[in-house]
């Protein structure tokens, strides 16, 4: 009787035995494929996150650009004719030289990685607390920042350079209305239109320097917000290189 | 002795045939999503063909009678300013327009990359360099065309209803050409000798909202292009993948 038990238990341990390293194993094998799927998704993170660096920086560039010294020239055009230190033939002859001023450019973040770590629970095999913070605020909370701004940025950039400044030929639209197509404005384009009483109207108004005021603030703002992500963005490209 | 070496081998065979389960099972999972793969690729082929073909039907309204009539608009209003044309000779140009191009946008269908993302799928692209182009394509460059269509929606339509309503020279004019509805063939010409139309057409203000929308028609040619080129490319990627895997 006790020599069949003790068979019995043994066959049982061993049964249980195979079993539970079979499990083990395969545990093993799922964790490697756990760490194997983070790593491949951290590299794509870091791709999503360069690629959002490069356009940060050619918004962030524009500082430097011609188009920028024209908005500030245009600042100080109207400056200078409410202050009656120039009259509306200068300031003319002034706008003539003017470069094509800056576009609202907006700023649209690749956040695929993240929605296809989220949605396939990676996410929380992810150890570093900090890490998984930083990603979360950058995709979560940054990302719905930069895009309702996004929305008020177009919509001011909208309504300046189609009713309160609608120069097209010193809009970023002068770009594509003055290159080859049958469309194509004549060269004295500005010229002729600025010699409108309508023209002049716009430009020497009191309104301009407020709509002006609104757009180069909104346009500063703007670059703020996009230096602020720019910030995030490289501190997660380097948590991440590091580990990598 | 004997009785040690049976319940050893009792256990190497139940160990063996438990792993080897898993890894039948772990055999059957990479081929099943290598499968679903395969399926979802023809499926992102299939999406950009389509895509492909309503960007073109947009940029050929560049090569249209329209985009060439939206030239010669700019043209006469520019030449009525300068002082070169009267009120008449507009009016008889204009009268020779045949309309101005519609104010189309593109909706691109991105289910099959949304149901690749929410099945965790894009993980198992090996390509870096093509999953790094579809989400490009899908996160960054529909949201900017998304939201330049809302743009080009908005001055379209400010255009043709308040800025130059001359309803049989714009899109809805084709809806007016037969039925009930079918307006009379000197529409257009009752139309233009009205003084308001005199008034709207050789405003200074009508030159503005023609640049307007001029310039955000070009632009969003120059978008779709932009378009057309990331879509070839993915295309021609996704066509090598599924050549290699035949």
């Amino acid at each position: 009787m006790n020599k069949n038990i003790f068979k019995y238990f043994i066959d049982f341990l061993m049964v249980f035995l195979a079993i539970s390293l079979g499990f083990l194993a395969d545990n093993l094998r799922e964790n490697y494929s756990i760490k194997r799927d983070l790593s491949k998704n951290y590299q794509s993170l870091i791709n999503d996150l360069k690629q959002d660096s490069i356009n940060m920086s050619v918004i962030l560039s524009r500082d430097e650009s011609k188009n920028f010294e024209s908005l500030v020239k245009l600042n100080n055009l109207i400056y200078n004719f409410h202050k009656k230190n120039i009259d509306w033939i200068q300031m003319k002859k002034e706008i003539k030289t003017l470069e094509m001023l800056p576009a609202y450019g907006t700023l649209f973040m690749d956040n695929s990685t993240f929605k296809n770590m989220q949605s396939s629970g990676l996410l929380s095999s992810i150890d570093n607390e900090d890490l998984k913070n930083e990603l979360s605020y950058y995709y979560e909370v940054m990302l719905k920042r930069l895009s309702d701004n996004n929305s008020n940025f177009d919509k001011i950039g909208i309504e300046f350079y189609n009713k309160n400044f609608p120069f097209v030929s010193l809009s970023f639209f002068g770009r594509f209305v003055f290159g080859e197509s049958i469309a194509k404005k004549p060269d004295d384009y500005l010229d002729v239109q600025l010699d409108l009483e309508t023209s002049k109207e716009i430009l020497t108004s009191e309104k301009l320097m407020f709509d002006l005021d609104a757009y180069t603030g909104e346009y500063l703002f703007y670059k703020s917000i996009i230096r602020g992500v720019y910030e995030k963005n490289q501190n997660l490209l380097k948590s991440l290189y590091l580990i990598k | 002795m004997k009785n040690i070496i049976k319940y050893l081998s009792d256990f190497f065979m139940v160990f063996l045939a438990i792993s080897l389960g898993f890894l039948a099972d772990n055999f059957r999972e990479n081929y099943s999503i290598k499968r679903d793969l395969s399926q979802n690729f023809n499926s992102l082929i299939n999406d950009l063909k389509q895509d492909s073909i309503n960007m073109q039907n947009i940029m050929l309204l560049k090569k249209s009678k329209e985009f060439e009539d939206l030239g010669n608009l700019n043209n006469v209003v520019y030449l009525y300013h300068k002082g070169e044309i009267s009120w008449g000779q507009m009016k008889d140009e204009i009268k020779t327009l045949k309309g101005i191009p519609s104010y189309s946008t593109l909706f691109m269908d991105n289910s099959t990359y949304k149901n690749m993302q929410s099945s965790g799928l894009l993980s198992y692209i090996e390509d870096e360099s093509i999953k790094n182009r579809l989400s490009y394509y899908y996160e960054v460059i529909l949201k900017r065309l998304s939201d330049n269509n809302a743009s080009f929606d908005k001055v379209g339509m400010q255009f043709s209803n308040k800025d130059f309503p001359f309803v049989t020279l714009n899109i809805n004019g084709e809806y007016l050409k037969e039925g009930f509805t079918k307006k009379a063939d000197d529409y257009l010409e009752i139309q233009l000798n009205l003084n308001s139309s005199k008034k709207i057409l050789t405003s200074e203000k009508f030159m503005f909202d023609l640049d307007s929308y001029t310039g955000e028609f070009m632009f969003y040619n120059g978008l779709m292009k932009t378009i057309m080129s990331y879509n070839q490319n993915l295309l021609k990627s996704l066509y090598n993948i599924q050549n290699q895997s035949l």
